[in-house]
């Protein structure tokens, strides 16, 4: 069967993030015919919908079942809250559709192995966005590939977000963050990314993981009892050494976006890149502190992404992160917050 | 001005003379070891000073030449020589480890303290200019408090032929004795806290260090000793409660262009740090004041090396008790 000279994009909810669906919208293999959502989304999923559907130009309906038998679609994007992330995934490879999903593949194992399931059944491509496509991260799975440092035996990355969060802990001041506001942790929400750097750099997943991880800077993180910083030991396949560190560190403690790198160490080199570079520093006259004063250079790292989805589409090829290196992901962020739980290293767990 | 006796005239005594040279606290007054060679080429190398076989002779000569010993000899001689010196009422100044075990390390602590010599460990990171500087903004209250220590150290192999010392881990103690120490050195330093759980992987010329503390604060560090020859990497970064310290060689690199890819340079400020190391012992000596880098902390630091090895040999994490460390 031939490809479709545009695949058709239905985005589903876009609750927590709008970058995923909005990566498709100028793309000229797809296009995107309508947001929609359950009705009994909250009040305020609906208005993110509205906007969205807005900034696209197409229109907003909320039903889902309905709203695929109206548009055809050929695609799902599902950006919703991370809790509902399986149950509009599997929906939609139901419906016969690929699916596009926003980062964490979803909280619980159990729901990844729904949604591997749930795609392999119905023989759809499943991609689960990340930051793979960026030039630095490209740059070091060329390296390895090449074999330029030898048959790898260590990747270590930081994931830093120097973004804020509300008030510090111990703070007498009134808290900035809603009440409906719901992070579920930052390695788990974030972990998939430098997961991901991982599993793209070198092939290979982790066996076992040894996690600590605590609210260090932020009231609301530690009032749900979520981590704002984490680190994980891994012991990868091959015998490869892991280890990775996540946070949320501030907006005070970094210049730019955050400390993101990459280290690998190989049996004839190792290499270090940092994931935002190449960039350009520029300082003007009326920034605010928030304001970041590097920029990346690079702006096709989304449109890379969805070229390669689309690809993956035409020939029935392997997504960047298909649904079982997804599920991997979740399953080892899941192992390292139950070690830190135990103090004791954990198994990561495999389809049944 | 301190004199004295450098024992063990191998790879690092180089770095020690010139630093010697450059002290105004102290100066090198006999060259020591067992190749006479090696000792006279360091003698020369320090204004012909003299040199000896033998530490045993010169202490034992009851000489007036010497107020203080350099131990810098292989691993599993350092507690021995460090007792001997200690003996003869000379202060100390020990390579890492201090010695195989933290036992050992002990009783060259208690000695130290019953005949009221000092004693000081050369934890050298201490004193690299850009620790100087995280830890000084740590001190200074600018970070907060400390959450996260995360270290890359990465070193060129071992150099040396397949039967040296080094390579003998009865000898050196292994990768988590001789090298990580410093880092585990480096964690108590900043993070000034205990660690509750150590947990360490190992691969070919590799080894992760992974600490968990009681007030939530982790730390993991990553050694490599495979690089191939030339420089090394480091890299520290220390993210507090306020705010964050990044010193490390990624941020400080220079470019060379000779061709081709262009090359990383880097600044070598490591002599700088075994100057002020060689000052802070003999200004501790001057003062009659126990040096920044005490052998307390050098067992402290042993102890945590020997849960990592435990823990890398296990396969398990060492969980701090009552009764130390202890596998779990």
């Amino acid at each position: 069967m031939s490809s479709p000279e545009r695949y058709r994009v239905l985005a589903l909810s876009a609750a927590k993030h709008d970058y995923v669906p909005l990566a498709f919208k100028d793309h000229p293999r797809f296009q995107v015919v309508g947001v929609s959502d359950e009705p009994s989304a909250a009040g305020w999923v609906h208005e993110c919908n509205e906007q969205l559907a807005a900034d696209l130009g197409v229109p907003y309906e909320p039903g889902v079942d309905a709203a695929i038998a109206r548009h055809s679609p050929d695609v799902a994007v599902v950006s919703s809250e991370a809790a509902r992330h399986a149950q509009l995934s599997v929906r939609a490879a139901n419906a016969g559709l690929h699916v596009v999903q926003d980062k964490p593949m979803a909280p619980a194992v159990a729901d990844c192995d729904a949604i591997v399931e749930a795609v392999e059944r119905a023989g759809v491509r499943f991609l689960l966005w990340n930051r793979n496509t960026q030039p630095a991260i490209e740059e070091a799975r060329r390296i390895v590939h090449a074999g330029e440092i030898g048959e790898p035996r260590a990747i270590h990355v930081d994931f830093f977000f120097c973004k804020d969060a509300g008030v510090l802990l111990n703070s007498d001041e009134p808290e900035e963050i809603p009440d409906s506001w719901l992070s579920e942790g930052e390695l788990t929400v974030e972990g998939i990314y430098p997961l991901a750097y991982m599993r793209h750099i070198l092939g290979l997943d982790a066996l076992r993981a040894f996690g600590r991880a605590s609210a260090h800077f932020f009231r609301r993180h530690a009032e749900r009892g979520v981590e704002d910083i984490a680190t994980v030991s891994l012991e990868m396949e091959r015998g490869v050494i892991g280890s990775l560190c996540s946070g949320r560190i501030g907006r005070p403690s970094h210049a730019n976006i955050g400390e993101l790198r990459v280290h690998v160490v190989g049996s004839t080199g190792a290499l270090v890149v940092a994931e935002p570079r190449p960039e350009v520093a520029v300082h003007t006259r009326g920034l605010a502190p928030e304001d970041d004063r590097n920029r990346r250079t690079d702006q096709e790292t989304d449109r890379r992404q969805v070229d390669h989805f689309v690809t993956a589409l035409d020939t029935g090829g392997d997504t960047l992160l298909n649904a079982r290196h997804g599920r991997h992901i979740v399953a080892t962020v899941r192992a390292a917050l139950e070690s830190a739980r135990t103090g004791r290293s954990c198994e990561v767990s495999r389809p049944s | 001005m301190i004199r004295l006796a450098l024992v063990g005239c191998g790879r690092n005594a180089p770095a020690l003379v010139a630093a010697a040279a450059e002290s105004d606290h102290c100066q090198l007054a006999v060259a020591v070891d067992i190749d006479p060679q090696a000792a006279g080429s360091v003698a020369r190398a320090a204004n012909s000073m003299r040199h000896v076989g033998d530490l045993e002779s010169l202490l034992a000569s009851g000489s007036a030449e010497v107020d203080a010993v350099i131990v810098n000899t292989p691993n599993d001689s350092h507690a021995d020589i460090a007792l001997a010196a200690i003996a003869a009422g000379r202060h100390v100044l020990v390579e890492k480890p201090l010695a195989l075990s933290a036992d050992a390390a002990d009783e060259v602590r208690r000695q130290a303290n019953r005949t009221d010599v000092r004693l000081m460990v050369a934890h050298t990171l201490r004193f690299m200019p850009a620790n100087v500087q995280v830890h000084r903004a740590l001190a200074a209250g600018e970070l907060g408090k400390p959450g996260m220590l995360r270290s890359h150290r990465w070193l060129r192999r071992f150099p040396g032929p397949p039967g040296g010392w080094k390579h003998d881990p009865a000898r050196s103690g292994g990768l988590c004795l001789h090298e990580a120490v410093h880092e585990i050195d480096q964690a108590l330093w900043l993070i000034d806290e205990r660690p509750t759980h150590v947990h360490a992987l190992a691969a070919p010329e590799l080894l992760q260090i992974h600490l968990g503390y009681a007030s939530g604060a982790m730390a993991i560090c990553g050694i490599a000793t495979g690089l191939p020859l030339g420089d090394g990497y480091y890299s520290l970064t220390l993210i507090g409660s306020l705010g964050a310290a990044y010193a490390d060689d990624h941020h400080n690199v220079h470019l060379v262009y000779r061709g081709g890819r262009p090359q990383a340079a880097l600044t070598d400020l490591r002599a700088s740090a075994v100057r002020a190391q060689l000052d802070e012992f003999a200004r501790a000596i001057v003062e009659e004041r126990d040096p920044s880098v005490s052998g307390a902390d050098a067992v402290a630091a042993l102890q945590i090396a020997e849960a990592a090895a435990a823990s890398v040999a296990s396969g398990q994490t060492a969980h701090l008790t009552e009764n130390g460390y202890v596998l779990a």
